[in-house]
């Protein structure tokens, strides 16, 4: 028996070395959305990326929201200006118009923001930003969702309808002006 | 009896015009223009007009809602209605959508509400007896304009295109709209689609043309050029992929080039403020100029394409040179798509225009171009940035292959490193790579064969500090596109495709390799059990020995 556990024990090692490192097992919080901009498509614009996770929440209930912003730059000054939709109230009075310095050891800035609203719905907190190096700044503009209560799915519009091709067409009325052609 | 046949006549014709009528008109949309303050541009309420809705379709639609004539308006937004019935109640209804068989076949739709087109509509009114003229327009105000706003856009770029070559057939193309496109970002997914923000309390994009005309080129690049862009953030001071650099300058320039006016802007708003900025792509300041430089790209292809002479453009090509050689060499090129490829067949095929296009591309202090692997580029990026090609030969193994995120991650210069070799044998060759200054990287690779060119294998197994793989290569000229995507201050490779059987190793750089750290374990499995074997049984061997077991 302890032959066999003897040439057993290398064999098992090398398996296990063999073996791929497990992952982490995450445990999801469906109350947790996140985003983020980085590796997607991006049109011209300040070279920042935007990371976020927001905690969905009910009426009157306070959601953490942390924001990220990371640019590419290695020096400037990032200029934040933060609106926020009339539905939300700044619970922890985050400053609405911040600005961090860019080194290249220091390139992504954290934003934390404590929100609340009475209303049920989606609501947005909209970021306006751009890394001044003392020549034209170039901005560029993000929107990070609030999840308030219970986010039903939307009903079609009352102006959605069927064209005789199948196709779902949006319909709104036009300024329309009509003569008779003598 | 002729009397009678002449009354009968006329009763006739006369029966006839009462039972059609024409109705005819001018569809038309407001748009809303910048107001360019220095680098600041704005949408100026105060500054709209009223434009044409060209080529979009029209129809008549009766009380069942049925379309009982259809048509398309021209290029002046005018519509023709023939022979609809009289005394009928129809109204006129517009789609946000070009048509033309065998041309082209654009439409906005809503992404956030059942992909539903956007259509406007007149009131049903009678037809009566006489023709008439139904004239719609959309109003900025009421968010009917957008849709039509960004079809005039993209209508134009296809003008230009079409000046170049009326042979041009344009594939479908769908561009998604919506007042609720708050998070989704403007750009184009690869294929036939043009996701459009339109968040009017931030960023909308349905009035900022050249932004409309810059994603449009990346479709027209992709349907009739080649991209080998590998997307995602960048901005004008970057170092980017030599491909995303190229893509990037392409669209900024087009957007110049469509409307002739090289202002790139892009409007929003904030705390109910308009805001925004602009750019000059025929001659904003040199931020970081060079080859790999969305900005440096977008100056030197517009001032290829102006008429606007200045200290170092003497050229005025036009647009048909620029759109032969993306159609063109461009889209059969053997390397990756970039200046370097775009510039050497432009040199081929306008040879008289050599010395001015040099010049042009020297004002980005960039050294002369002479091949698409952008060869003899000046030293003025990292060491290990050159040379952007790495020659391998097989069997060899090349060290100090070295990825590095200096300039940024994921898309950036030197995250990505280009090795081209020739096949002469058509069979299996493994292909390794080991990172050789620690195990801190996760390189993967692509390997791209260069006629036709096309991606032919992907390896992306996660394996800590290398990555193998084998694959039958037949006969032909091959680039193998190395990446970290842990992003690795600086990960250094040795690269080998073959069996190693000539093992002397080249040294690709000045740098010099690093040893591992720590202990290494053999590659080789066999080995490695060998190994362990040695270390377990030969202690107990001797402990047994001494316990007389």
């Amino acid at each position: 028996m302890k032959k066999t556990k003897l040439l057993l024990a290398p064999l098992l090692i090398v398996m296990g070395l063999q073996a791929k490192p497990t992952e982490e097992t995450k445990v999801e919080n469906s109350n947790i959305k996140s985003g983020t901009t980085l590796g997607h498509y991006q049109k011209p614009g300040a070279p920042i990326d935007m990371s976020y996770d927001s905690t969905k929440v009910n009426a009157g209930e306070v959601s953490d929201i942390n924001i990220t912003l990371t640019t590419s730059a290695t020096s400037g000054t990032m200029h934040v200006s933060i609106t926020f939709d009339e539905a939300i109230k700044n619970v922890n009075n985050t400053e609405e118009n911040l600005t961090f310095e860019v080194t290249p050891e220091q390139r992504s800035f954290p934003i934390n923001i404590q929100a609340s609203s009475d209303i049920d719905g989606l609501h947005y907190i909209r970021l306006l930003t751009k890394v001044d190096k003392g020549t034209a700044s170039k901005l560029r503009a993000f929107a990070v969702p609030m999840y308030v209560g219970d986010l039903k799915p939307k009903a079609k519009s009352a102006n959605i309808m069927k064209a005789m091709s199948g196709e779902n067409i949006s319909v709104s009325k036009a300024v329309e002006t009509i003569e008779v052609i003598e | 009896m002729q009397h009678k046949w002449s009354i009968l006549l006329l009763l006739l014709l006369s029966t006839l015009s009462l039972s059609a009528v024409n109705i005819s008109g001018t569809i038309s949309y407001e748009r809303v223009h910048p107001l360019h303050n220095g680098s600041s541009t704005k949408l100026n309420w105060s500054n709209i007009s009223t434009e044409k809705a060209k080529q979009v379709i029209v129809e008549a639609i009766n009380n069942s809602g049925n379309s009982i004539a259809t048509t398309s308006t021209d290029d002046n937004g005018k519509y023709l209605l023939s022979n609809l019935p009289s005394n009928t109640n129809v109204k006129i209804r517009v789609y946000a959508k070009m048509f033309k068989s065998s041309k082209w076949d654009v439409k906005v739709i809503d992404n956030t509400n059942a992909n539903a087109l956007y259509v406007i509509e007149g009131d049903f009114a009678s037809t009566g007896t006489q023709n008439s003229r139904r004239n719609l327009k959309t109003l900025a105000s009421t968010k009917q304009s957008p849709p039509f706003a960004i079809l005039g856009s993209i209508y134009q770029a296809m003008q230009k295109v079409l000046k170049a070559d009326s042979s041009v057939v344009f594939p479908s193309l769908k561009m998604n709209w919506s007042v609720n496109n708050t998070e989704s970002g403007t750009y184009y997914d690869g294929n036939d689609n043009i996701m459009i923000q339109g968040d009017q309390k931030g960023d909308s994009d349905e009035y900022d043309d050249h932004i409309m005309i810059h994603e449009w080129g990346h479709y027209f690049e992709a349907k009739f050029s080649r991209a080998d862009s590998i997307g995602g953030g960048h901005a004008s001071g970057n170092h980017l992929d030599i491909r995303l650099a190229f893509g990037e300058g392409w669209g900024n320039a087009l957007s110049g080039m469509v409307t002739d006016d090289p202002i790139y802007f892009d409007t929003m708003t904030s705390a109910g403020t308009a805001v925004g900025w602009n750019m000059n792509v025929e001659n904003a300041t040199h931020d970081t100029p060079g080859w790999f430089s969305e900005a440096s790209t977008q100056r030197i292809l517009y001032n290829l394409y102006d008429s606007h002479d200045d200290t170092t453009d003497h050229l005025s090509l036009g647009f048909k040179p620029i759109y032969e050689v993306l159609v063109g060499p461009q889209k059969t090129t053997k390397a990756f798509t970039s200046l370097f490829t775009f510039i050497t067949a432009l040199k081929e095929k306008q040879p008289s225009s050599t010395q001015k296009i040099d010049a042009i591309v020297g004002n980005e202090e960039i050294a002369t171009i002479d091949d698409i692997y952008g060869t003899n580029r000046l030293s003025n990026v990292e060491a290990i940035t050159l040379p952007l090609y790495t020659p391998l030969t097989i069997n060899r193994v090349e060290n100090n292959i070295c990825t590095s995120s200096t300039y940024g991650i994921s898309n950036k210069l030197n995250n990505h490193k280009y090795i081209k070799f020739d096949i002469n044998e058509n069979k299996s060759y493994p292909i390794e790579i080991v990172q050789t200054n620690g195990r801190t990287s996760d390189p993967d690779f692509a390997i791209f064969q260069t006629s036709p060119f096309k991606q032919i294998a992907l390896q992306e197994s996660g394996t800590q500090g290398s990555e193998k793989a084998t694959y039958t290569l037949p006969k032909g000229s091959y680039i193998l596109d190395l990446y970290d995507i842990k992003n690795t201050q600086k990960a250094c490779f040795s690269v080998s495709i073959g069996d190693k059987s000539d093992t002397e190793p080249i040294n690709n750089s000045n740098e010099s390799s690093s040893n591992s750290v720590g202990i290494s374990l053999p590659e080789n499995k066999f080995i490695a059990l060998l190994f362990i074997l040695g270390i377990t049984i030969l202690p107990t061997l001797f402990i047994r020995k001494e316990l007389k077991i």
